[in-house]
């Protein structure tokens, strides 16, 4: 009865830590990307247009989304590889919980793949 | 109001195309005006202007001192008038007339080019991207909202059953930053697509009006054209209107009116923008309201061009002044939001990896 509570957890833990926290670091980086191409659109006709100040404040919105939203790329990665090992700690401290499960045997052993981040802007990284 | 993607010849959509297309076309009507007035001109001092209504059938030696020389004007669509000869050499007069006509029309050279530049804020700007980018925006920013709601909760719930003491304060305070700082960025990026929608709209709709201005323009260049065109039996006509070019321009007047009546509530919804119904209407009603008074009022082909040309100049200077204006107004809107963002130290997340541990 204790292996059984002590297996959905880590199970639980596992997949949080490499399926859906990497998920959701994925989204926010595909809308990282998205922002950051909206951006480049806009940032093409401001000149076209004048610089008008509504424009040229959502390009530096926008700019500083990305930049931020990026950071959360790297935040939620690194809250993803926390869990994963709080997840191992877990199971180096039951050796028999880890082994007891199929499902978490894969869990165990699937190297954690995180999301490319987002580069930087091209303003930023000069 | 959705921006339709066009075929601009800059690139960026078909009101640019068309406007751009009036303009030249306008060129090309004040090239003929001013190279039929110079002809007049050269005509009446120099060549006699005594001639008028004359048939032109009647040729050299026909009618006057020296006869009557039947010119063909070089105009983009040529025509006829007469030039009563105080002097025989015809084929001199009209290879003189000819290179006249040249020298005058020239002077017309990059008007088109002037007119683009006067509204340059909006004639240009790829209005469709701008507008297709902000409808993306809202369409990521409400996706990711969503998403964040139905993922990142379930993990939250999982972790609070789960981690306890110092750990479960750490994640807590990990999920909040990231929870609120996500969520607030959805909120600052729906600020700036708000603000590059409503600039494609404001954007958008003087490009309709510029569209409308520059044809209408057109139209009065195309016909004032006519109407010395028209009377070309009075070649080398004295300086001034015949009532038959009035009576168009009046009808004219009365369209073009119409027209500008419209525009003020279709940009007001879309800015609040206060749009002026002068320029070239004003001016050319007050020319028509003029010439009726006075029916001896002298106007020219040169003056009643430069009249139209100063007309069109102010209305896309006024168009592009609102234009100004409203996205001004708008960024007025943003601009405390932009503030906000950038001087929020609490937005930057920390790139350090946090410490959970199972208890």
């Amino acid at each position: 009865m204790a292996e059984e509570e002590i297996v959905a957890p880590l199970t639980d833990l596992y997949r949080a830590g490499k399926e859906t926290f990497p998920r959701f670091a994925e989204m926010v980086a595909k809308a990282t990307e998205e922002l950051g191409g909206f951006y480049d659109v806009w940032k093409g006709q401001l000149a076209e247009a004048g610089n008008p100040p509504s424009l040229v404040d959502a390009v530096a919105i926008n700019g500083e989304c990305y930049d931020l939203l990026r950071r959360a790329v790297i935040f939620i990665n690194n809250g993803a590889e926390a869990l994963v090992h709080a997840a191992d700690e877990l199971a180096r401290s039951d050796s028999d919980a880890a082994e007891s499960s199929i499902t978490l045997k894969r869990l165990v052993q699937e190297p954690l793949r995180t999301p490319a981040v987002p580069a930087p802007r091209e303003e930023d990284a000069a | 109001m959705i921006p339709q993607e066009g075929s601009g010849s800059r690139g960026a959509d078909d009101a640019d195309y068309q406007f751009e297309a009036a303009t030249w076309a306008i060129e090309a009507c004040y090239e003929d005006l001013l190279g039929i007035e110079a002809v007049s001109q050269a005509v009446r001092s120099s060549y006699g202007a005594q001639g008028r209504g004359a048939d032109p059938e009647v040729g050299i030696g026909g009618d006057g001192p020296a006869g009557v020389l039947p010119y063909t004007m070089p105009t983009r669509t040529p025509y006829q008038v007469s030039v009563h000869l105080t002097e025989q050499h015809p084929g001199e007069v009209a290879s003189q007339l000819d290179a006249i006509f040249r020298q005058a029309s020239g002077y017309a050279s990059g008007t088109a080019e002037r007119l683009q530049s006067l509204i340059d804020n909006v004639f240009g700007v790829d209005v469709h991207a701008v507008w297709s980018a902000a409808d993306a925006q809202y369409q990521t920013c409400t996706h990711l909202a969503g998403q964040f709601i139905d993922n990142f909760a379930d993990v939250g719930q999982l972790m609070n059953d789960h981690f306890k003491g110092e750990t479960a304060r750490r994640y807590r305070e990990w999920y909040d930053k990231v929870d609120d700082v996500v969520n607030q960025l959805i909120d600052f990026a729906g600020v700036a697509q708000i603000g590059a929608a409503a600039t494609a709209n404001v954007l958008w709709v003087a490009k309709a009006s510029m569209v409308t201005i520059g044809r209408e323009a057109q139209t009065a260049f195309e016909t004032t054209l006519d109407a010395w065109k028209q009377d070309a039996g009075n070649f080398p006509f004295q300086p001034g209107l015949t009532h038959q070019s009035i009576t168009q321009f009046k009808g004219l007047v009365d369209q073009v009116v119409g027209y500008a009546k419209k525009i003020p509530g279709v940009i007001g919804k879309a800015a609040g923008a206060a749009e002026k119904a002068e320029g070239i209407v004003g001016t050319i009603d007050r020319l028509i309201q003029r010439d009726e008074k006075n029916e001896q009022a002298v106007t020219t082909i040169a003056s009643r061009s430069a009249e139209l040309l100063a007309s069109l100049t102010d209305a896309l200077v006024t168009k592009s002044a609102d234009v100004s204006a409203a996205l001004d107004r708008i960024g007025s809107e943003t601009r405390p939001h932009r503030q906000e963002i950038e001087s929020r130290p609490q937005l930057v997340l920390p790139v350090e990896r946090p410490e959970f541990h199972y208890a």
